[in-house]
Protein backbone atom coordinates (compact mmCIF):
# COMPACT_ATOMS: atom_id res chain seq x y z
CA UNK A 1 0.00 0.00 0.00
CA UNK A 2 1.43 3.41 -0.98
CA UNK A 3 -0.42 5.45 1.64
CA UNK A 4 -3.40 6.53 -0.50
CA UNK A 5 -6.89 5.39 0.39
CA UNK A 6 -9.89 6.39 -1.65
CA UNK A 7 -12.99 4.30 -2.12
CA UNK A 8 -16.42 5.09 -3.51
CA UNK A 9 -18.35 3.04 -0.98
CA UNK A 10 -21.68 3.73 -2.67
CA UNK A 11 -20.45 2.12 -5.89
CA UNK A 12 -18.68 -0.70 -4.10
CA UNK A 13 -22.00 -1.55 -2.47
CA UNK A 14 -23.67 -1.49 -5.91
CA UNK A 15 -21.21 -4.04 -7.32
CA UNK A 16 -22.75 -7.14 -5.76
CA UNK A 17 -26.27 -6.15 -6.83
CA UNK A 18 -25.24 -5.39 -10.39
CA UNK A 19 -23.09 -8.53 -10.65
CA UNK A 20 -25.92 -10.78 -9.53
CA UNK A 21 -27.88 -9.25 -12.39
CA UNK A 22 -25.01 -10.03 -14.81
CA UNK A 23 -24.86 -13.58 -13.45
CA UNK A 24 -28.57 -14.00 -14.11
CA UNK A 25 -28.17 -12.63 -17.63
CA UNK A 26 -25.39 -15.08 -18.44
CA UNK A 27 -27.29 -18.00 -16.89
CA UNK A 28 -30.51 -17.13 -18.73
CA UNK A 29 -28.84 -16.56 -22.09
CA UNK A 30 -29.49 -20.16 -23.08
CA UNK A 31 -33.22 -19.81 -22.48
CA UNK A 32 -35.56 -18.32 -25.01
CA UNK A 33 -33.68 -19.76 -27.94
CA UNK A 34 -36.44 -22.13 -28.88
CA UNK A 35 -36.12 -25.68 -27.51
CA UNK A 36 -35.07 -28.24 -30.10
CA UNK A 37 -34.58 -25.68 -32.87
CA UNK A 38 -37.28 -27.12 -35.16
CA UNK A 39 -38.29 -23.53 -35.97
CA UNK A 40 -34.98 -23.14 -37.83
CA UNK A 41 -35.88 -25.78 -40.41
CA UNK A 42 -32.25 -26.91 -40.59
CA UNK A 43 -30.75 -29.58 -38.36
CA UNK A 44 -27.21 -28.37 -39.02
CA UNK A 45 -28.02 -24.79 -38.01
CA UNK A 46 -30.01 -25.97 -34.98
CA UNK A 47 -26.98 -27.98 -33.79
CA UNK A 48 -24.66 -24.97 -34.28
CA UNK A 49 -27.00 -22.65 -32.35
CA UNK A 50 -27.41 -25.19 -29.56
CA UNK A 51 -23.64 -25.56 -29.36
CA UNK A 52 -23.18 -21.77 -29.34
CA UNK A 53 -25.62 -21.15 -26.52
CA UNK A 54 -25.10 -24.25 -24.38
CA UNK A 55 -21.71 -25.60 -25.40
CA UNK A 56 -19.63 -23.50 -23.01
CA UNK A 57 -20.99 -24.90 -19.74
CA UNK A 58 -17.60 -25.36 -18.13
CA UNK A 59 -16.37 -21.82 -18.91
CA UNK A 60 -19.77 -20.37 -17.99
CA UNK A 61 -19.58 -22.00 -14.56
CA UNK A 62 -16.06 -20.60 -14.13
CA UNK A 63 -17.27 -17.12 -15.15
CA UNK A 64 -20.26 -17.30 -12.81
CA UNK A 65 -18.00 -18.41 -9.95
CA UNK A 66 -15.66 -15.50 -10.68
CA UNK A 67 -18.51 -12.98 -10.79
CA UNK A 68 -19.88 -14.40 -7.58
CA UNK A 69 -16.47 -14.11 -5.95
CA UNK A 70 -16.07 -10.47 -7.04
CA UNK A 71 -19.57 -9.69 -5.72
CA UNK A 72 -18.76 -11.34 -2.37
CA UNK A 73 -15.42 -9.50 -2.12
CA UNK A 74 -16.96 -6.14 -2.88
CA UNK A 75 -19.71 -6.59 -0.28
CA UNK A 76 -17.12 -7.71 2.25
CA UNK A 77 -14.86 -4.76 1.43
CA UNK A 78 -17.65 -2.18 1.67
CA UNK A 79 -18.86 -3.60 4.96
CA UNK A 80 -15.29 -3.72 6.37
CA UNK A 81 -14.59 -0.13 5.29
CA UNK A 82 -17.77 1.11 6.95
CA UNK A 83 -17.04 -0.83 10.13
CA UNK A 84 -13.41 0.38 10.24
CA UNK A 85 -14.48 3.97 9.55
CA UNK A 86 -17.07 3.81 12.35
CA UNK A 87 -14.49 2.36 14.75
CA UNK A 88 -11.96 5.04 13.78
CA UNK A 89 -14.57 7.78 14.26
CA UNK A 90 -15.42 6.44 17.71
CA UNK A 91 -11.73 6.29 18.70
CA UNK A 92 -11.12 9.85 17.46
CA UNK A 93 -14.21 11.16 19.23
CA UNK A 94 -13.08 9.52 22.44
CA UNK A 95 -9.53 10.86 22.07
CA UNK A 96 -10.80 14.37 21.43
CA UNK A 97 -13.15 14.12 24.43
CA UNK A 98 -16.26 14.72 22.37
CA UNK A 99 -19.58 13.56 23.89
CA UNK B 1 -47.64 -17.94 -40.84
CA UNK B 2 -48.82 -21.55 -41.01
CA UNK B 3 -47.60 -23.72 -43.85
CA UNK B 4 -49.77 -26.12 -45.89
CA UNK B 5 -49.93 -29.66 -44.51
CA UNK B 6 -50.38 -31.23 -47.96
CA UNK B 7 -47.41 -30.83 -50.31
CA UNK B 8 -48.51 -33.41 -52.90
CA UNK B 9 -47.72 -33.80 -55.70
CA UNK B 10 -44.43 -31.90 -55.20
CA UNK B 11 -43.25 -33.50 -51.95
CA UNK B 12 -44.34 -35.89 -49.23
CA UNK B 13 -43.84 -33.23 -46.53
CA UNK B 14 -43.01 -29.52 -46.26
CA UNK B 15 -39.71 -29.23 -48.18
CA UNK B 16 -38.83 -25.84 -46.58
CA UNK B 17 -39.93 -26.20 -42.95
CA UNK B 18 -39.29 -23.67 -40.20
CA UNK B 19 -40.73 -20.47 -38.77
CA UNK B 20 -38.96 -17.30 -39.97
CA UNK B 21 -40.85 -15.09 -37.50
CA UNK B 22 -39.60 -17.22 -34.60
CA UNK B 23 -36.07 -17.23 -36.09
CA UNK B 24 -36.11 -13.40 -36.12
CA UNK B 25 -37.47 -13.31 -32.56
CA UNK B 26 -34.61 -15.53 -31.34
CA UNK B 27 -32.16 -13.41 -33.36
CA UNK B 28 -33.39 -10.27 -31.58
CA UNK B 29 -33.15 -12.01 -28.20
CA UNK B 30 -29.53 -13.02 -28.92
CA UNK B 31 -28.76 -9.45 -30.02
CA UNK B 32 -30.17 -8.19 -26.69
CA UNK B 33 -27.95 -10.64 -24.81
CA UNK B 34 -24.90 -9.49 -26.82
CA UNK B 35 -25.73 -5.81 -26.17
CA UNK B 36 -26.25 -6.46 -22.48
CA UNK B 37 -22.97 -8.36 -22.19
CA UNK B 38 -21.22 -5.45 -23.92
CA UNK B 39 -22.75 -2.99 -21.42
CA UNK B 40 -21.80 -5.27 -18.52
CA UNK B 41 -18.19 -5.47 -19.72
CA UNK B 42 -17.99 -1.66 -19.99
CA UNK B 43 -19.47 -1.30 -16.53
CA UNK B 44 -17.06 -3.85 -15.03
CA UNK B 45 -14.12 -2.04 -16.64
CA UNK B 46 -15.36 1.27 -15.23
CA UNK B 47 -14.72 -0.22 -11.79
CA UNK B 48 -11.02 -0.58 -12.56
CA UNK B 49 -10.12 3.07 -12.01
CA UNK B 50 -8.45 4.81 -9.12
CA UNK B 51 -11.45 7.20 -8.87
CA UNK B 52 -13.56 4.24 -7.87
CA UNK B 53 -11.29 2.53 -5.38
CA UNK B 54 -7.67 3.55 -4.88
CA UNK B 55 -5.89 1.48 -2.26
CA UNK B 56 -3.97 -1.77 -1.97
CA UNK B 57 -7.22 -3.70 -1.63
CA UNK B 58 -8.70 -1.72 -4.52
CA UNK B 59 -5.87 -2.73 -6.80
CA UNK B 60 -6.34 -6.39 -5.83
CA UNK B 61 -10.02 -5.97 -6.60
CA UNK B 62 -9.26 -4.36 -9.98
CA UNK B 63 -7.27 -7.45 -10.97
CA UNK B 64 -10.23 -9.72 -10.19
CA UNK B 65 -12.71 -7.48 -12.00
CA UNK B 66 -10.48 -7.03 -15.03
CA UNK B 67 -10.16 -10.79 -15.37
CA UNK B 68 -13.94 -11.28 -15.06
CA UNK B 69 -14.55 -8.52 -17.64
CA UNK B 70 -12.13 -10.12 -20.11
CA UNK B 71 -13.81 -13.49 -19.69
CA UNK B 72 -17.27 -11.98 -20.12
CA UNK B 73 -16.12 -10.02 -23.19
CA UNK B 74 -15.20 -13.28 -24.94
CA UNK B 75 -18.81 -14.49 -24.65
CA UNK B 76 -20.06 -11.34 -26.40
CA UNK B 77 -18.74 -12.33 -29.83
CA UNK B 78 -20.47 -15.70 -29.94
CA UNK B 79 -23.86 -14.19 -29.06
CA UNK B 80 -23.35 -11.39 -31.56
CA UNK B 81 -22.38 -13.90 -34.28
CA UNK B 82 -25.47 -16.01 -33.57
CA UNK B 83 -27.68 -12.88 -33.61
CA UNK B 84 -26.27 -11.72 -36.96
CA UNK B 85 -26.45 -15.22 -38.41
CA UNK B 86 -30.14 -15.57 -37.59
CA UNK B 87 -31.08 -11.96 -38.32
CA UNK B 88 -33.57 -9.85 -36.43
CA UNK B 89 -36.20 -9.31 -39.13
CA UNK B 90 -37.63 -10.81 -42.29
CA UNK B 91 -36.19 -8.12 -44.54
CA UNK B 92 -32.62 -8.27 -43.27
CA UNK B 93 -29.59 -10.18 -44.44
CA UNK B 94 -29.78 -12.97 -41.84
CA UNK B 95 -31.19 -16.48 -42.07
CA UNK B 96 -34.71 -15.36 -41.02
CA UNK B 97 -35.11 -13.29 -44.19
CA UNK B 98 -33.69 -16.00 -46.44
CA UNK B 99 -35.95 -18.64 -44.90
CA UNK B 100 -38.95 -16.37 -45.39
CA UNK B 101 -38.07 -15.81 -49.06
CA UNK B 102 -37.45 -19.54 -49.59
CA UNK B 103 -40.81 -20.41 -48.03
CA UNK B 104 -42.63 -17.85 -50.21
CA UNK B 105 -40.95 -19.31 -53.29
CA UNK B 106 -41.89 -22.85 -52.26
CA UNK B 107 -45.53 -21.80 -51.77
CA UNK B 108 -45.64 -20.32 -55.28
CA UNK B 109 -44.12 -23.58 -56.57
CA UNK B 110 -46.78 -25.63 -54.77
CA UNK B 111 -49.66 -23.56 -56.16
CA UNK B 112 -48.23 -23.76 -59.67
CA UNK B 113 -47.59 -27.52 -59.38
CA UNK B 114 -51.05 -28.31 -58.02
CA UNK B 115 -52.70 -26.33 -60.82
CA UNK B 116 -50.55 -28.06 -63.45
CA UNK B 117 -51.08 -31.49 -61.88
CA UNK B 118 -54.83 -31.13 -61.88
CA UNK B 119 -54.78 -30.16 -65.58
CA UNK B 120 -52.37 -33.03 -66.38
CA UNK B 121 -54.65 -35.59 -64.76
CA UNK B 122 -57.67 -34.39 -66.73
CA UNK B 123 -55.70 -34.33 -70.02
CA UNK B 124 -54.15 -37.72 -69.30
CA UNK B 125 -57.61 -39.23 -68.85
CA UNK B 126 -58.75 -37.64 -72.13
CA UNK B 127 -55.63 -38.87 -73.95
CA UNK B 128 -56.02 -42.39 -72.51
CA UNK B 129 -59.69 -42.47 -73.54
CA UNK B 130 -58.71 -41.44 -77.08
CA UNK B 131 -55.95 -44.11 -77.14
CA UNK B 132 -57.93 -47.24 -76.29
CA UNK B 133 -57.58 -46.71 -72.52
CA UNK B 134 -53.80 -46.58 -72.55
CA UNK B 135 -51.83 -43.36 -71.81
CA UNK B 136 -49.67 -42.67 -74.91
CA UNK B 137 -46.22 -42.63 -73.33
CA UNK B 138 -43.21 -43.30 -75.55
CA UNK B 139 -41.61 -46.75 -75.32
CA UNK B 140 -43.14 -49.62 -73.36
CA UNK B 141 -46.78 -49.45 -72.35
CA UNK B 142 -47.46 -48.14 -68.86
CA UNK B 143 -47.58 -50.80 -66.16
CA UNK B 144 -49.17 -48.46 -63.66
CA UNK B 145 -52.40 -49.52 -62.04
CA UNK B 146 -53.38 -45.85 -61.81
CA UNK B 147 -53.49 -44.69 -65.44
CA UNK B 148 -55.00 -41.36 -64.33
CA UNK B 149 -51.78 -40.46 -62.46
CA UNK B 150 -49.14 -38.70 -64.57
CA UNK B 151 -45.84 -40.53 -64.70
CA UNK B 152 -42.76 -38.80 -63.21
CA UNK B 153 -39.11 -39.43 -64.00
CA UNK B 154 -36.35 -39.88 -61.39
CA UNK B 155 -36.02 -36.08 -61.04
CA UNK B 156 -39.72 -35.74 -60.27
CA UNK B 157 -40.52 -34.18 -63.63
CA UNK B 158 -43.45 -35.42 -65.77
CA UNK B 159 -42.70 -37.82 -68.60
CA UNK B 160 -44.16 -36.27 -71.81
CA UNK B 161 -46.84 -38.00 -73.84
CA UNK B 162 -46.30 -38.84 -77.48
CA UNK B 163 -49.03 -38.71 -80.12
CA UNK B 164 -48.41 -41.33 -82.83
CA UNK B 165 -48.20 -40.10 -86.41
CA UNK B 166 -51.67 -39.72 -87.90
CA UNK B 167 -53.28 -39.88 -84.47
CA UNK B 168 -56.86 -38.88 -83.86
CA UNK B 169 -57.05 -35.06 -83.51
CA UNK B 170 -58.70 -35.51 -80.08
CA UNK B 171 -55.66 -37.52 -78.92
CA UNK B 172 -53.16 -35.07 -80.47
CA UNK B 173 -54.93 -32.16 -78.79
CA UNK B 174 -54.97 -33.90 -75.36
CA UNK B 175 -51.29 -34.82 -75.72
CA UNK B 176 -50.34 -31.23 -76.63
CA UNK B 177 -52.31 -29.83 -73.70
CA UNK B 178 -50.86 -32.46 -71.33
CA UNK B 179 -47.30 -31.65 -72.41
CA UNK B 180 -47.90 -27.91 -71.94
CA UNK B 181 -49.11 -28.56 -68.37
CA UNK B 182 -46.16 -30.91 -67.85
CA UNK B 183 -43.83 -28.03 -68.72
CA UNK B 184 -45.67 -25.88 -66.19
CA UNK B 185 -45.19 -28.63 -63.58
CA UNK B 186 -41.50 -28.88 -64.47
CA UNK B 187 -41.15 -25.12 -63.92
CA UNK B 188 -42.81 -25.49 -60.51
CA UNK B 189 -40.45 -28.32 -59.64
CA UNK B 190 -37.50 -26.12 -60.62
CA UNK B 191 -38.86 -23.28 -58.51
CA UNK B 192 -39.09 -25.61 -55.52
CA UNK B 193 -35.48 -26.72 -56.09
CA UNK B 194 -34.48 -23.02 -56.10
CA UNK B 195 -36.33 -22.51 -52.81
CA UNK B 196 -34.58 -25.48 -51.20
CA UNK B 197 -31.19 -24.31 -52.50
CA UNK B 198 -31.84 -20.79 -51.15
CA UNK B 199 -32.67 -22.21 -47.73
CA UNK B 200 -29.70 -24.62 -47.76
CA UNK B 201 -27.21 -21.91 -48.74
CA UNK B 202 -28.54 -19.51 -46.09
CA UNK B 203 -28.46 -22.24 -43.42
CA UNK B 204 -24.89 -23.17 -44.38
CA UNK B 205 -23.80 -19.49 -44.20
CA UNK B 206 -25.44 -19.00 -40.80
CA UNK B 207 -23.97 -22.25 -39.48
CA UNK B 208 -20.47 -21.29 -40.66
CA UNK B 209 -20.73 -17.85 -39.01
CA UNK B 210 -21.74 -19.37 -35.67
CA UNK B 211 -19.13 -22.14 -35.85
CA UNK B 212 -16.38 -19.61 -36.62
CA UNK B 213 -17.30 -17.59 -33.52
CA UNK B 214 -17.39 -20.73 -31.38
CA UNK B 215 -13.98 -21.83 -32.68
CA UNK B 216 -12.42 -18.41 -32.04
CA UNK B 217 -13.42 -17.57 -28.47
CA UNK B 218 -11.83 -20.55 -26.69
CA UNK B 219 -14.87 -21.01 -24.46
CA UNK B 220 -16.29 -24.20 -25.93
CA UNK B 221 -16.55 -27.27 -23.73
CA UNK B 222 -14.06 -29.90 -24.77
CA UNK B 223 -15.73 -33.07 -25.94
CA UNK B 224 -14.78 -36.18 -27.83
CA UNK B 225 -13.14 -39.50 -27.12
CA UNK B 226 -9.68 -38.17 -26.21
CA UNK B 227 -11.15 -35.57 -23.84
CA UNK B 228 -13.33 -38.24 -22.20
CA UNK B 229 -10.32 -40.53 -21.72
CA UNK B 230 -8.10 -37.80 -20.24
CA UNK B 231 -10.94 -36.54 -18.02
CA UNK B 232 -11.53 -40.08 -16.72
CA UNK B 233 -7.82 -40.67 -16.12
CA UNK B 234 -7.43 -37.33 -14.35
CA UNK B 235 -10.53 -38.06 -12.23
CA UNK B 236 -9.13 -41.49 -11.31
CA UNK B 237 -5.77 -39.95 -10.42
CA UNK B 238 -7.42 -37.38 -8.15
CA UNK B 239 -9.44 -40.09 -6.40
CA UNK B 240 -6.28 -42.19 -5.98
CA UNK B 241 -4.39 -39.18 -4.52
CA UNK B 242 -7.20 -38.46 -2.07
CA UNK B 243 -7.17 -42.08 -0.89
CA UNK B 244 -3.42 -41.97 -0.32
CA UNK B 245 -3.66 -38.71 1.61
CA UNK B 246 -6.67 -39.75 3.65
Amino acid sequence: MDGRLMADLGRIWQVSGRLSWVEREVSDASTGTGGDGAFLGSGELAAALQSCVNGWRSQREALLAQLSSVARLSALAASSYEKTDAQLAAVLEKAMGLP
Amino acid sequence: MSRPADWTPLAAADPVPGDPVEVARVGRRLQQVADQISADVSWLRSLCTSRFWDSGAGREFHGQVDDAAARLARTHDRYLAAALALGSGLSGAGYAGALDRAQSLSLRALTQAQRAWSAMRAQLATAAAANEGCPPYAGTPSLTRLPAQPRLDSSGNPVPLVAPAGADPRLSDAVARYNASALEYRAANGRLADAIALRDEAAARATALIQAAIAADGLQDRTGLWHDITATVSGDTRRHDRKQCG
